[in-house]
């Protein structure tokens, strides 16, 4: 806590004049005003009256500006090279791809010259998010995911359904896991309706991707919430039993799971048998998957795939990969990369981002605090979320998806979203020092069920609930 | 007995990460330990202490964390890590070799003192 004396709030103000990072600001004053203290106590003890012993026990800490100018120097921003190279490397390949995509026939010519114009659209958004000061969203979570939430229902009014739904609610979803990572670390230390609070902020989310019918949006934001928060439970972020929290998240998602399976109309279920067997219509809904599973088996280590055999009485080899893969040039540009290059340029594509995404798992490692952790780990996981659906569905896996490959597949909104969950895991890591928190005062095992004198008390953690402003800021 | 600032700046880390090595501790206490430890011939200034412990956390040397620990308020105590007992051995090692030459010369000139 900062000291209300005088002395040592001179001495701590001219501390922090010298400290260009302005994060570590609250930390620092707490360590050395808890210092000054101590000394102060000390010299108390020896016989100094209070005002005296402030006094000798600044003199004690020696000259501030030299102080302040030896931690700045311990607080220099912290640059991850690897990922922001490996990033870096990601994007310019994302324009060679462009480039070959746009050369590939005439109706495709724009692809490149689009690149050109999102791209550095992306590296600005990348560019502000970094140097932005991510604890903004840890101090109003609410605030970012209503706007968001507001960005997504203007949405609806702008964009039209694409193929039956809403595109632009794909990325929405996406930037909605850093936002509720927010919310998760907001709610930390209120127990069992900390809990319940994050996971009414996810439904809210999930209902806007059902409303679109945006699928593989509302798969990634579920996937990677329920991640998120079984992370912040399982670090006791929430201070609440362990168990009975993991309870609280999973038991709602089991039910809805099983009672959306239970209760799907018929479309819905033949639609999913078609998703797990293709084969049921192989000229119809099964024909994209079938023909993605054939060029992959068909593609050669280095030059175009050879291709044999007939569809519908017409030889395939006959026909060109671009008439027989719809969408080639977006939700399956690594299938025609493969396909046309080879399978040796695709999986130089899937090396590097398999080497990003365990770079960035390692810096979320290295984060200290909740707060870093939760964001860092979020932005993560949106991240690896795209590249695996997105793989897996170009390489023939799973039943293909209308998925972004984060800095590669073409689309500027895409290009732009991954450039901030990137520049937000950057600038996490740029901040890591940061790290500082108190104990929460609620923190530990509390109990949901308590029997005293033959009362059972049911505790919801509600006092903390509400209390919600203690245990933060300066003041704790 | 005051000694001279110069002979003690750069064996603090060292000093500092052996008294780690012993126990978690936060800064004051260094301090404190330090000076019951050398007989009150090493008073370290808190303004030397901080940014040395704080160049040491990000160099990976040592972690920080909150607890209550031996107050009653919470403190920002300080552990070792792998990376910092490697660091003091060799910090050790170059001490050794250096007090060893000092002697050897102050032993070869002990009539001098006398």
């Amino acid at each position: 806590m900062p000291s209300s004396n005088k002395y040592a709030q001179e001495f701590l103000q001219s501390v922090c004049q010298q400290i260009r990072f302005k994060g570590i600001h609250e930390n620092i004053t707490n360590e050395l005003s808890d210092h000054i203290d101590d000394q102060k106590n000390e010299y108390i003890k020896q016989g100094f009256d209070e005002e005296a012993a402030f006094l000798k026990a600044v003199e004690q800490m020696g000259d501030p500006v030299l102080v302040g100018k030896q931690l700045d120097k311990a607080h220099r921003p912290k640059i991850e090279w690897s990922i922001l190279s490996l990033a870096a490397i990601l994007v310019v390949a994302g324009g060679f791809v462009q480039y070959f995509l746009s050369g590939v026939n005439a109706d495709n010519s724009y692809v490149f010259s689009h690149f050109l114009i999102y791209a550095p659209a992306g590296i600005a958004a990348f560019t502000l998010i970094y140097f932005f000061d991510y604890t903004l969203l840890g101090r109003y979570p609410k605030v970012v995911y209503l706007l968001l939430f507001t960005f997504t229902i203007v949405g609806f009014l702008f964009f039209n359904r694409v193929n039956g739904s809403y595109t632009h609610v794909y990325y929405s979803a996406l930037l909605f896991i850093p936002a509720f990572a927010g919310i998760v670390y907001d709610f930390r230390s209120k127990g069992y309706l900390g809990i319940i609070a994050s996971g009414l902020f996810y439904a809210g989310a999930a209902y806007i991707c059902l409303l679109a019918s945006k699928f593989t949006g509302l798969i990634l934001l579920t996937v990677s919430c329920l991640i998120i928060l079984t992370v912040a439970i399982k670090k006791g972020f929430f201070g609440s039993n362990k168990l009975v929290g993991l309870a609280i998240a999973y038991i709602p998602v089991i039910i809805s799971l099983v009672l959306t399976i239970l209760t799907a109309p018929p479309y819905l279920r033949n639609r999913l048998a078609h998703i797990v067997n293709p084969e049921l219509d192989p000229l119809g809904s099964g024909y994209i998957p079938l023909m993605v599973k054939r060029l992959i088996a068909s593609s050669q280590p280095f030059g175009e795939a050879v291709l044999d055999g007939n569809i519908a009485d017409i030889s395939i080899a006959s026909v060109s990969i671009e008439q027989l893969l719809p969408n080639w040039a977006t939700d399956f540009s690594l299938t025609y990369i493969i396909a046309r290059l080879g399978y040796v340029a695709g999986l130089v594509i899937i090396a590097v981002m398999l080497i990003l995404i365990a770079r960035m798992f390692f810096s979320v490692m290295k984060q200290k605090n909740a707060y870093g952790y939760l964001v860092s780990l979020s932005a993560c996981l949106a991240i690896t979320g795209q590249v695996v659906l997105y793989i897996l569905s170009n390489i023939g896996v799973i039943t293909p998806f209308s998925v972004t490959l984060p800095f590669i597949s073409f689309g500027g909104m895409g290009f732009v979203v991954n450039m901030i969950l990137v520049g937000l895991l950057l600038s996490v890591y740029r901040l890591t020092d940061l790290a500082h928190e108190r104990p929460q005062g609620v923190a530990g095992d509390r109990r949901l069920i308590t029997l005293v004198d033959g009362k059972l008390i049911i505790d919801l953690g509600m006092k903390a609930f509400f209390n919600k402003h203690a245990g933060r800021g300066k003041n704790n | 007995m005051k000694i001279d600032k110069s002979l003690t700046t750069g064996s603090t880390t060292m000093l500092i990460l052996r008294l780690l090595k012993s126990k978690d501790m936060y800064g004051y206490q260094m301090i404190d330990e330090l000076e019951k430890r050398s007989e009150n011939i090493f008073t370290l200034k808190a303004g030397t202490l901080y940014p040395l412990l704080h160049t040491l956390e990000s160099r990976g040397m040592i972690e920080s964390y909150d607890a209550k620990i031996d107050s009653v308020r919470p403190r920002k105590y300080y552990r070792i890590t792998q990376n910092g007992k490697k660091l003091l051995k060799e910090k050790q090692a170059e001490w050794t070799a250096y007090t060893s030459a000092v002697n050897q010369v102050l032993g070869g000139m002990d009539y001098a003192i006398v």
